[in-house]
């Protein structure tokens, strides 16, 4: 349980314990955590995968749960389904943003002087790839 | 045996209850062998190891003239001695047998496949005929034991078997590479479950090994060789000069007293200081000082000499060098005991070493100690201050796989008495005990735990933290899931003891590379046997004690060291021991000479030498030749020869299974 | 030393100082930078819809960088986790690497294993050189405490070569202290800035960001420095947000890319290092420093 001692997100998402995931894996509950938000809540510190005294990695787990909950059609959470969208959109997880500066103005990349982010060339392409390698349950799922 | 006699073989297939016979047809197999030329009889049999299966073949050999013997059954490191000592009270020479392994080699492995596997038993019981249809008669020598014992490691495993050995009436010599006996169970302020005093029980028997008249004692001593095998082995020691001649030292301890120079010391693990001249502790046994020389003034700088100047015996002398000594002993015991796991090295997590107020659960005994370097007060090491929350820490390095995989036996157990420790010396300070399971499987430890449990200030945590961090103030603090309410919990100990995993000490593995003795993958010693031969090691004669074996407790030690001295004793007494005969030999007519198998051979038994006619040839030495065929493999003109394992036999064997 | 700049997502969508600040110090130390034409996301955020996103993604932008025939920087801990974890799950599966060159060959890439990544802390810290930093600043910034941090996956995990040591020390402090400032060690400096935790629950992911915060603060550093977008996206851009969940108004330190410290000690304009963009009171700091 050194996991759950030291797990970032298990410090402040009450319910959120990997050792306890795990465990209800093993013991054949991986619907109720496939079903469940819970697995969406895991900061990727990697603090698991490294101190784990069994050289279990519950973050793979939780990856693998959250894996088999988008194939059974299962909707992340709104922001992984915003960010899901904007991939299959522009190749990136968000297009880039107005920023507001201290000086209260709104700056975009081109004001910055920044060169243009570059798309995917072959766009049409590269999506279809992105929804072959596991997107595409999702499609269904957030309808793009 | 006469060599043209006719070749008649018995062959007996084992059932090993249903260990075989449950994948192996054990009939169909019989029958099978029993076509094969020169096989006079065949058959299988529930138990070949019992009484019963034993008379088959003794009977056999009588009433069907065998003179070669095949069994089928486990592996030879298990019955091999069981058959051979059927073979001869039947009769034959025991060397006139062979066995086929078709339990481990086939039914176990192949339990799936149970056609295939019999077909496979039956190609093995027909290649161990081909090998029986050429084995010859073999010969043991028996070798007189010398009858004196060598003891590695002075801790209570070395002293308990040094004594046993000892009050047989045989002569001990007792090494020990710090200036002192005692070892780890020295440092420990009380023992569990009962809680009497470390010292107590172990300083009497310092003392009485001390001066047993048959006992010889080297302290400050290294093993730097050992040569020769069982009954006759010839070890030499290297005495690390104490700079203090030991014939003139009383152990006053002026010297000491007068000394201006100090240094970490050892025993108490760096809590406390010593002089540059000192006793290991103040119970040491023997009761005389060394001089540290990278810490002397005199050695350093070349003044001084107070230690000298005051010492009413005139018992100093710096000039003393390193001095080797010779021995010739029958049987050794290993004795190197155990060190703490590097926690500091390998889990800079929990912040050993890089935070003054985590500790050890071995510096807490020392802390707790009445001759420790607070005298028995329990404080931390950073401000000298009282702790009153203190978190204990198991298994930590044990049970893991990044780290010891293995259970350390006593951590467990121990937590739980320095948690007693804590509340006893400090009843208003609160102790945290943070476990993943509570181990408590010796004599009178769940009574022990039971009774601890009970102290309200005592808490059990059931979880390990990750990390230990140190806040802006200097405090240390950590999270820990708490399994049992289901909670993370933040403690803020003054004072952290880890209960650290343990490793063989460094020493072991300088002897076992000189022994050439097998080792564990955890790098303890790996015992012959786990369940029936776990004194012994794979070198003939030298046998284990305590942790050098594994993790164990004080009472765990103390019975092996008592098995091992046993085995010593046995050995000793019988007087003598029988080679092996599986030895090589050198057929001189083809040897051209070429040295080949000389640097090859592991254990020194080859040498070159010159015959009459000048011509030059390799001999073995049957007393040092363990039977390991490497000489043999490497040979080109095959002059050299494994007796009983060879070529012929071999091949003999290779043929058969490639048909 | 010429490179691909492979932005990531974030820095390029969002965190423009860290653009600004790594296009303006990095060609003065000689490396020089290549703006890609086509580009993708890593996939890093991608990892619970498709395991096998992140290979394809990475594979990809290799290739990529590969037909360039340049190695990668990736600013981004996070793509660089991904990229060096592709590069490793590849070689050692041969079925993968030629399964995710199926995909490129259709986009007229091949990916062949020859791309290195690096990140910035490793360009500073192992081809630049701290020597030549120092020797290549204009003016030594004063010795002010500053607490770095790496960010998870600069340091975790051990199986695959990290830029960072997990249990220190860190290279990151190292350039700290070769442009003047004082690296400031802080208990939980090599914790999560919770950045991943947003898209479940903004309110846990900034509280996270507020231990850390605090911790820097408790023991006296004036600024928290990294080299990874969300960090600093965390522990610069959350701190309003921090001082309302969780009550305390104390939670205000400047918070910066290190790329940006550098560039004022290479005498460069707080406006082309982007400083008006960090939302943490960066100019407390740059008050100090110019002193």
């Amino acid at each position: 349980m050194k996991c759950s001692s030291g797990c970032t997100a298990a410090k402040v998402v009450n319910n959120y314990r990997p050792h306890e995931i795990v465990a209800l894996v093993k013991a054949g509950y991986s619907d109720e955590l496939i079903n469940s938000d819970v697995i969406w809540a895991c900061s990727v510190c990697l603090k698991c995968v490294e101190y784990c005294p069994q050289r279990v990695s519950p973050f793979e787990v939780v990856m693998a749960l959250r894996n088999e909950s988008i194939a059974r059609g299962r909707v992340p959470p709104k922001s992984f389904v915003e960010m899901a969208k904007s991939v299959l959109k522009v190749g990136h997880i968000q297009e880039p943003m107005y920023i507001m500066s201290k000086d209260f103005e709104e700056v975009s990349r081109t004001e910055l002087g920044l060169p243009e982010m570059p798309k995917p060339k072959d766009f049409e392409k590269f999506k279809q790839h992105v929804l072959l390698v596991g997107f595409e349950k999702l499609k269904e799922v957030i309808r793009v | 045996m006469v060599e043209d006699e006719e070749v008649r073989i018995g062959v007996y297939i084992c059932h090993c209850g249903l260990n075989i016979a449950s994948v192996v047809d054990v009939k169909k197999a019989a029958e099978e062998v029993s076509k094969v030329p020169n096989v006079v009889v065949a058959k299988d049999y529930q138990f070949m190891c019992s009484q019963p299966g034993q008379n088959i073949i003794i009977e056999d050999i009588k009433q069907h003239r065998l003179n070669r013997v095949v069994v089928a059954a486990c592996s030879p490191r298990m019955h091999e001695p069981t058959f051979q000592k059927a073979v001869e009270r039947g009769g034959l020479n025991p060397y006139l047998f062979e066995m086929a392994n078709i339990r481990e080699h086939c039914s176990w492995v192949h339990e799936k496949e149970k056609v295939a596997a019999t077909e496979k038993a039956i190609k093995l019981v027909k290649a161990a005929i081909a090998k029986a249809r050429l084995l010859k008669p073999l010969k043991r020598e028996k070798v007189n034991v010398i009858p004196r014992a060598l003891v590695i490691g002075g801790g209570i495993a070395g002293i308990r078997a040094s004594l046993d050995i000892a009050n047989a009436g045989f002569e001990v010599h007792l090494v020990e590479t710090r200036p002192s006996i005692g070892g780890n169970m020295a440092r420990l302020d009380k023992t569990f479950p009962t809680l009497d005093c470390s010292q107590c029980i172990l300083t009497p028997l310092m003392v009485e090994v001390s001066r047993h008249p048959n006992v010889t004692l080297h302290t400050y001593t290294d093993v730097v060789n050992i040569d020769g095998s069982v009954g006759n082995f010839k070890v030499k020691l290297l005495k690390k000069p104490r700079y203090v001649d030991e014939s003139k030292c009383t152990g006053c301890g002026t010297c000491i007293t007068k000394c201006p120079w100090t240094a970490p010391s050892e025993f108490e693990l760096g809590l406390g200081k010593r002089k540059a001249i000192y006793f290991e502790f103040p119970q040491a046994v023997p009761l005389i000082p060394v001089i540290d020389p990278e810490h002397c003034m005199y050695f350093q700088k070349g003044t001084c000499r107070a230690c000298e100047k005051f010492c009413p015996t005139k018992a100093i002398d710096f000039n003393q060098k390193p001095e080797e000594i010779e021995l010739e002993v029958g049987a050794i015991i290993l004795a190197t005991g155990y060190s703490l796991y590097d926690v500091a090295k390998a889990m800079p997590e929990y912040g050993y070493r890089k935070y003054k107020d985590v500790i050890t659960g071995l510096e807490l005994e020392r802390l707790v100690s009445a001759t420790g370097p607070t005298k028995g007060h329990i404080v931390r090491p950073s401000d000298g201050k009282e702790p009153k929350k203190v978190a204990i820490i198991l298994c930590v390095g044990s049970r893991d796989e990044k780290h010891l995989r293995f259970c350390c036996r006593f951590g467990c157990v121990a937590g739980i008495k320095h948690a007693y420790y804590i509340v006893s010396h400090i009843p208003d300070a609160e102790v945290y005990i943070c476990y993943r399971d509570i181990r408590t499987f010796g004599k009178g430890y769940e009574e022990f735990y039971e009774r601890i449990r009970n102290y309200e200030n005592i808490k059990f945590i059931r979880g390990s933290p990750m990390e230990i961090l140190q806040d802006a103030d200097g405090s240390l603090y950590f999270d820990v899931f708490d399994a049992n309410t289901n909670r993370i919990v933040t403690l803020r100990p003054d004072l952290v003891v880890l209960e650290t995993g343990i490793v063989p000490h460094p020493t072991f593995k300088e002897v076992a590379k000189i022994l050439k003795c097998a080792v564990g993958p955890d790098g303890f010693a790996l015992e012959l046997h786990p369940k029936l031969r776990p004194t012994e090691t794979s070198v003939d004669g030298v046998f284990l004690a305590g942790a050098v074996q594994g993790p164990k407790d004080i009472p765990d030690t103390v019975a092996q060291a008592g098995a091992a001295a046993s085995s010593v004793i046995a050995l000793m007494s019988k007087g003598y021991v029988e080679t092996i005969p599986y030895v090589s030999s050198i057929n001189e007519d083809l040897c051209s000479g070429c040295g080949i198998c000389q640097p090859l051979c592991a254990y020194d038994a080859i040498s070159l030498v010159k015959k009459e006619d000048g011509k030059q040839v390799a001999k073995v030495d049957i007393g040092k030749c363990k039977g390991c065929g490497v000489c043999a493999a490497a040979c080109p003109s095959g002059a050299a020869q494994q007796l009983g394992f060879n070529d012929e036999q071999i091949l003999a064997m290779v043929r058969t299974l490639t048909r | 030393m010429k490179f691909l700049l492979y932005l990531g997502c974030t820095t390029a969508t969002k965190q423009y100082g860290y653009e600004l600040s790594l296009r303006a110090t990095l060609p003065l130390l000689g490396v020089e930078l290549e703006h890609p034409k086509d580009m993708n996301c890593c996939g890093v955020p991608m990892k619970g819809i498709s395991k096998f996103y992140p290979y394809y993604a990475c594979a990809r932008i290799m290739a990529l960088a590969e037909s360039q025939g340049l190695d990668i920087i990736a600013p981004c801990n996070g793509c660089h986790l991904n990229l060096t974890e592709t590069i490793y799950k590849l070689k050692l599966n041969p079925l993968l690497m030629s399964a995710v060159n199926e995909l490129l060959k259709e986009e007229g890439l091949k990916y062949t294993g020859k791309a290195m990544v690096y990140h910035p802390v490793e360009i500073l810290h192992d081809k630049i050189g701290i020597e030549k930093i120092t020797s290549s600043i204009k003016r030594k910034l004063p010795e002010i405490p500053v607490s770095s941090h790496p960010g998870c996956h600069l340091i975790r995990p051990t199986e695959f070569p990290r830029p960072e040591t997990r249990d220190g020390p860190l290279k990151l402090d190292r350039l700290i202290e070769a442009i003047g400032l004082k690296a400031r060690d802080y208990p939980e400096k090599y914790e999560c800035c919770g950045a991943a935790i947003l898209p479940y629950s903004p309110e846990a992911a900034i509280k996270t960001a507020a231990f850390r915060i605090k911790r820097a603060l408790a023991v006296g550093s004036k600024a928290i420095t990294s080299l990874c977008p969300y960090c600093i996206d965390m522990l610069d851009g959350k701190q309003d947000a921090a001082k309302t969940i969780t009550g305390d108004q104390n939670i205000s330190i400047p918070a910066l890319y290190y790329t940006q410290l550098l560039g004022l000690a290479l005498g460069l304009d707080e406006k082309e290092l982007g400083m008006s963009l960090n939302m943490s009171p960066v100019e407390v700091l740059l008050e100090e420093v110019k002193v």
